[in-house]
């Protein structure tokens, strides 16, 4: 337990991070981001707009002409990660050096399973378009190498719940499908069955319909009614509520702007 | 002279005021008055001079009028006494500087009997009103006047132990001074006693009220001398301004001691320590524990780079008026801010002060900065103020803030 001085860093660009969605303000922020999402920093994350940032904004002019140096004899290299952490020393020698494991850890993956790692990772952030066509690439790339049959099933089952969140139901249920095909999981007919849930329209094939008779269906209902109650009382429904028990002026004004809102989560998804 | 530096010893009675190289000073009665003919403001004997013709109105004791928020009422016009009290400190800064035309005030160093918050507030007030910066004006004790007085005399002045009697119409005040040589550096403790026996001056123009001035002085100086060995004795206020009315006294003081008068000490003191801030190093190198000062140092254990390192929010010796800090800290899994206070007196004895983060909000550790911002409403008393500001956009920022006083 302790307390960290922190520098005077008078930032008034800050540095915006696009896929987290924020700005950075401090070199303890940017610590935060290269400690927390390795699997985002990793690929191309330190490049000369962050040195720029480090020179100019956080007034680390020598770290940020070594990483320039570094980037121009030898290209991006995780040692830039690493070089960063040490110069600003807001994570103890420990936390770095647990850190260097994470990382190498990460690189000793084969190619796709660090590449699905990634594309979980963007999952988890709601970038569903990016990881979707991430795992779209493994499997694309995968073809002609021996990915066992669970691997891919699981790449097709997390490619079915990325069209899921982008409401393309018919993707995703061809997704499921496939990840069926690939090994047979009670997960993935679970997948499927909410599917047709969500858009009545949707119809599993007769093969999975027949098998559907051995799954606890009566749970998996239950299930999906729990998350539909629990959806109308809470987040974006319970605010929608309150717009709309508002006067009509301030009940368009406010529709309008949740509709803006939600356009650009949606944008951001894809 | 290319700048003015000015010492101003500021009473309810009487003001002086000493420039520095300039041998003579200003003593002028604190009144002010405004001429019924002309509206005109008069400030010390033209302000007497005028009421006593019956054309003007006069308002005396105007550190007080300030201090309780009174008024006056002059000509059917009720003033505020803050706006008296600038209006004067407007016009004693105008007669020094009529002395000097052209020459910028480089410093201001005023002098106060009394260290009250709202009196220094409102002569800060009063700097700001007069156009002059307030980083050129500073607030000093009479009894920090005395510390800078006394060292900037040959050493073996305050060598020893120095005392001193400041009699004015107002009171009767005993300081004492030591400086002890640490391993460090020099500290100079002083300190001053109200005496009971205070006398109106009044009494000094009849040969009886001066037998019995000297007499109760003389019963002072027994009380406060006897037993101890000093270097010197300093006597000063309106009430030396000669000492043939006081012979028993001084006969006293002087057995084997140098006594040395000086009635404008004060403000001479004040126009030293004016003239300190100008040096690029000080020519007072003491931490000076005294009245107006902080007594203890207020510090905290803090992380720089994987070291454990005290950075002090507020120094012993500081002026508690002017002592403020503010820093930003990270808190790594702590919950509570931790102060570490200690004295120069004792400096291996430490009190820790520990206040909660109580409504700050639980984030994961290194993700919660905080500002800690410190500042004293008297010597004894600092202000802690802790406020949440987040992490940026990754944790944003909450209204959480604590106040808390505490006693130093």
């Amino acid at each position: 337990m302790s307390l960290i001085l922190c520098r005077q860093e008078p930032v008034t660009s800050p540095y915006f991070v696009e896929e987290l969605g924020v700005h950075l303000y401090s070199s303890q922020e940017l610590n935060y981001v290269i400690y927390h999402h390795p699997l985002l920093v990793m690929e191309d994350f330190v490049n000369e707009r962050l040195a720029a940032f480090l020179r100019t904004e956080l007034r680390l002019p020598f770290l940020a002409e070594r990483i320039q140096k570094w980037i121009q004899s030898r290209g991006p290299s995780d040692e830039l990660l690493f070089l960063i952490l040490q110069d600003c020393a807001f994570y103890t020698q420990a936390e770095q050096a647990a850190y260097r494991q994470k990382v190498a850890g990460l690189r000793k993956l084969s190619s796709h399973e660090y590449e699905k790692k990634r594309a979980d990772y963007f999952y988890s952030l709601g970038l569903y378009g990016r990881s979707a066509s991430m795992y779209k690439r493994i499997l694309d790339n995968g073809e002609g190498r021996s990915l066992s049959h669970e691997f891919r099933g699981k790449v097709w089952n997390n490619l079915g719940a990325c069209y899921g969140e982008l409401f393309s139901f018919q993707k995703a249920m061809d997704a499921y499908v496939c990840a069926w095909n690939e090994k047979p999981e009670a997960a993935y007919l679970k997948g499927m069955y909410f599917l047709t849930k969500l858009d009545p329209e949707l119809s599993m094939k007769d093969r999975c319909r027949e098998l559907l008779a051995s799954q606890d269906t009566e749970g998996w209902d239950r299930e999906f009614n729990e998350a539909l109650v629990r959806a109308g009382q809470t987040g974006p429904a319970v605010r929608l509520q309150e717009i709309f028990d508002r006067d009509p002026e301030k009940r368009l004004e406010g529709a309008a702007k949740v509709l803006n809102q939600w356009k650009l989560e949606y944008r951001k998804m894809l | 002279m290319d700048k003015l530096i000015i010492g101003i010893d500021l009473c309810d009675a009487y003001t002086q005021a000493a420039v520095a190289g300039r041998d003579e000073t200003w003593v002028i009665p604190t009144v002010i008055c405004r001429k019924k003919t002309d509206g005109g403001w008069y400030v010390g004997e033209e302000a007497y001079k005028y009421t006593l013709m019956g054309e003007g109105v006069i308002v005396d004791k105007l550190l007080s009028l300030a201090v309780k928020d009174g008024t006056a009422t002059i000509s059917s016009v009720k003033y505020q006494g803050a706006e008296l009290l600038r209006m004067y400190m407007e016009r004693i800064l105008a007669m020094i500087r009529a002395e000097y035309p052209g020459v910028p005030v480089a410093q201001l160093v005023i002098s106060l009997e009394n260290m009250e918050m709202k009196l220094m507030d409102c002569l800060m007030g009063c700097a700001d009103a007069l156009g002059i910066s307030r980083d050129l004006v500073h607030i000093a004790s009479h009894t920090e006047c005395f510390v800078y007085y006394v060292l900037s005399q040959k050493r073996d002045v305050w060598g020893g132990q120095v005392g001193m009697f400041s009699l004015s119409d107002e009171a009767l005040r005993y300081y004492e001074l030591k400086v002890v040589q640490g391993p460090r550096q020099m500290t100079a403790w002083a300190e001053h006693e109200d005496l009971e026996e205070g006398f109106s001056l009044n009494v000094l123009d009849s040969p009886s009220g001066a037998r019995m001035a000297d007499q109760i002085l003389c019963a002072c100086g027994e009380r406060l001398l006897q037993k101890k060995l000093y270097s010197s004795i300093f006597l000063t206020g309106k009430g030396f301004g000669r000492t043939d009315w006081a012979p028993e006294f001084m006969k006293q003081v002087c057995h084997r001691r140098r006594v040395f008068a000086e009635p404008s000490l004060f403000a001479r003191g004040a126009a030293l320590k004016a003239g300190d801030y100008l040096e690029e190093r000080s020519s007072y190198p003491f931490v000076c524990l005294c009245e107006g000062k902080l007594r203890s140092t207020v510090a905290m254990e803090v992380m720089k780079r994987d070291s454990r390192i005290q950075i002090a929010l507020a120094s012993a010796g500081e002026s508690w008026y002017e002592a403020r800090s503010v820093l930003e800290v990270i808190l790594d899994g702590q919950e509570e801010i931790e102060l570490i206070i200690t004295s120069p007196q004792n400096p291996k004895q430490k009190r820790l002060v520990r206040i909660p983060l109580e409504g700050f909000p639980k984030r994961p550790p290194k993700t919660t900065r905080v500002r800690i911002a410190v500042g004293f409403l008297d010597e004894r008393t600092m202000v802690v103020k802790i406020v949440d500001r987040g992490f940026g956009e990754l944790f944003p920022k909450t209204d959480a803030e604590i106040r808390q006083e505490v006693r130093v």
